[in-house]
């Protein structure tokens, strides 16, 4: 089952573009990333999917539902963070908590003793006395606690620590593993590469890639760091993705079957060679390009 | 209307509106105890208002001060209710409008108050809701600070017919620059902006009544003023008697305001 569809999502701020021609499905239960670095779109999609901005052109579904029509029954099964943590700051921790569950009286919600044990997060103080690292525990907590069928992360490991954000790695699983979706937009490449299953990557408000995460990573077949007994001539290099150049010694990232790189190869005389794997930070660079 | 925001709108206002209602309390009761000191020097005042235009006279609700001498309602109206009152309760519901929805765009909150499942209308009208419980407080902190004063000090007082429905007119009054408030709000994303527009409109309305009661040539200008519509305080205590059109635009006022502003926090983008 579809539980977002993105048709056709078009977005301008006057002259200035938000999206352009958005089109991506995700399905029921995975975690699905959206990458891009900023200013390419991802928040402005996150507050068109939830209603907050109106599109000029284009359609949502979540769960089969008008995302504009039927904001309302959509929003009973999303959590939902903010990449800015904008909270009530006079509110004390649990006032929020206790105010943003009264929206969801009718749901038997995730045990909140249980996630303010996860995030190690006191609930008496004022959120304006909070940390920026406790302020986004406590908006985390605020999105889960419904148990939400549906989870849009805007940022949601900025201003955690490296023991939180594994915590949280292992909540979104574990929430995985019920059946929920999770949309999680992030900076963090390592971070998608290691929690979801397919990610879109966005450029200028459009979409540049959807894919499976195994299937980014299997793009970048490798890269090769080559030193040459001769330096090459830029003919003999072109056509590949020469991603640095130092007098000899040439770094290059393949794209496509490792086995036509090292057949590339045989015609010149080596010095040396390494091979690696890439990260999904220098597949995703590749895009950026 | 939704419960959860309207009780938080109310709860996170409880302060402002505490100290608000005990202040204009206060204030009614001391300048109600001040009623004997002017009415002792009535004689004085009289001769000076006697040379006065009886349009400023009007103008600051001074107009009934010769008939029968200086009533306790004819005071509270001079000296407080025609102008300083609507300054000190308007300045609350002002700010109060540009709050909880511009102020809440620009803080980013309205982010989580919509990922809930509630639609933009509830919230508007929740806020709008809330905004009426603290005029009804105010209004009521300021008659009862000079009712109670009054039965004090044993001043005569007009019959209570008059207090009551001079509290259900400063209730729609001000409810009338609620909703034209709430209509500027959403139109912008700065609460600043917000406050602006409102004091900008309270203060030209009531620019246009002053004028057009001082000038006749302009006395057509007081037709769009709000503050033509509040009437004259002393008339309503004293003769519990209010006219039937102002009531009809002040309620016109309230469903055209609230209208707009409802279409507007609707159709536009709520995202800074």
């Amino acid at each position: 089952m579809k539980v977002i569809e993105v048709r056709g999502l078009t977005k301008f701020y006057g002259k200035n573009r938000g999206v352009e021609d958005l089109n991506f499905e995700v399905n029921e239960g995975e975690i699905f990333g959206f990458l891009g670095p900023n200013g390419a779109g991802k928040t402005t999609a996150i507050r068109l999917m939830l209603d907050f901005i109106r599109a000029d052109r284009g359609k949502i579904k979540i769960f089969g539902m008008d995302s504009k029509n039927n904001a309302v029954a959509i929003h009973r099964e999303i959590g939902f963070i903010s990449g800015e943590n904008f909270l009530y700051p006079h509110m004390k921790g649990r006032e929020l908590l206790s105010w943003l569950k009264s929206f969801h009286k009718h749901k038997n919600g995730l045990s909140l003793s249980r996630l303010l044990e996860i995030f190690k997060l006191d609930t008496k103080r004022r959120i304006k006395d909070y940390s920026s690292g406790n302020r986004k525990k406590l908006a985390l907590v605020q999105a889960l606690v419904h148990h939400p069928k549906l989870l849009i992360l805007d940022e949601p490991t900025n201003g955690l620590d490296p023991i939180m954000k594994e915590n949280l790695y292992a909540v979104l699983k574990s929430l995985k593993g019920s059946g929920t979706t999770v949309f999680l937009s992030s900076h963090d490449l390592t971070e998608v590469q290691k929690v979801c299953d397919r990610a879109i990557i966005i450029k200028d408000g459009r979409i540049v890639d959807v894919e499976d995460i195994h299937e980014l990573v299997r793009k970048g077949a490798a890269i090769f760091d080559i030193t040459f007994v001769d330096k090459p001539s830029p003919e003999a290099l072109a056509g590949l993705n020469v991603l640095a150049q130092s007098g000899k010694t040439v770094r290059i990232q393949t794209t496509g079957s490792v086995q036509d790189m090292l057949r590339w190869l045989s015609q010149y005389q080596i010095a040396d060679l390494s091979v690696t794997k890439p990260n999904i930070e220098d597949i995703f660079l590749t895009y950026y390009k | 209307m939704s419960w959860p925001i309207f009780i938080q709108t109310l709860r996170s206002y409880w302060v402002t509106i505490t100290i608000y209602a005990a202040s204009l309390f206060g204030y009614s009761m001391l300048l109600a105890s001040m009623y004997t000191i002017v009415d002792n020097l009535s004689g004085v005042y009289t001769e000076m208002f006697k040379a006065m235009p009886e349009g400023f006279l009007e103008a600051f609700g001074a107009s009934n001060f010769f008939e029968g001498g200086l009533q306790f309602e004819s005071f509270l109206s001079m000296e407080h209710l025609s102008l300083f009152w609507v300054i000190i309760v308007g300045a609350f519901v002002i700010g109060f409008s540009a709050r909880v929805l511009a102020g809440e765009v620009e803080q980013g909150t309205v982010a989580l108050v919509l990922s809930q499942p509630v639609t933009r209308t509830k919230m508007f009208l929740s806020k709008f809701f809330a905004g009426i419980i603290g005029i009804v407080v105010l209004v009521f902190a300021s008659i009862c600070g000079f009712l109670l004063q009054a039965n004090l000090l044993e001043f005569e007082t007009a019959p209570v017919e008059g207090y009551w429905l001079f509290i259900f007119v400063a209730i729609l009054f001000f409810t009338g620059l609620l909703a034209v408030c709430l209509m500027f709000s959403s139109l912008v994303n700065e609460r600043g902006r917000a406050m602006l527009f409102g004091m900008v409109f309270l203060a030209l309305s009531y620019v246009a009544d002053l004028f057009a009661r001082l000038q006749e040539d302009w006395e057509s200008l007081q037709y769009f003023s709000i503050f033509h519509y509040y009437g004259k305080p002393d008339d309503i205590l004293t003769t519990a008697s209010f006219d039937d059109w102002s009531l009809v635009v002040l309620i016109g006022i309230i469903v055209v305001a609230t209208a707009i502003g409802l279409i507007v926090w609707n159709k536009r983008d709520l995202a800074v």
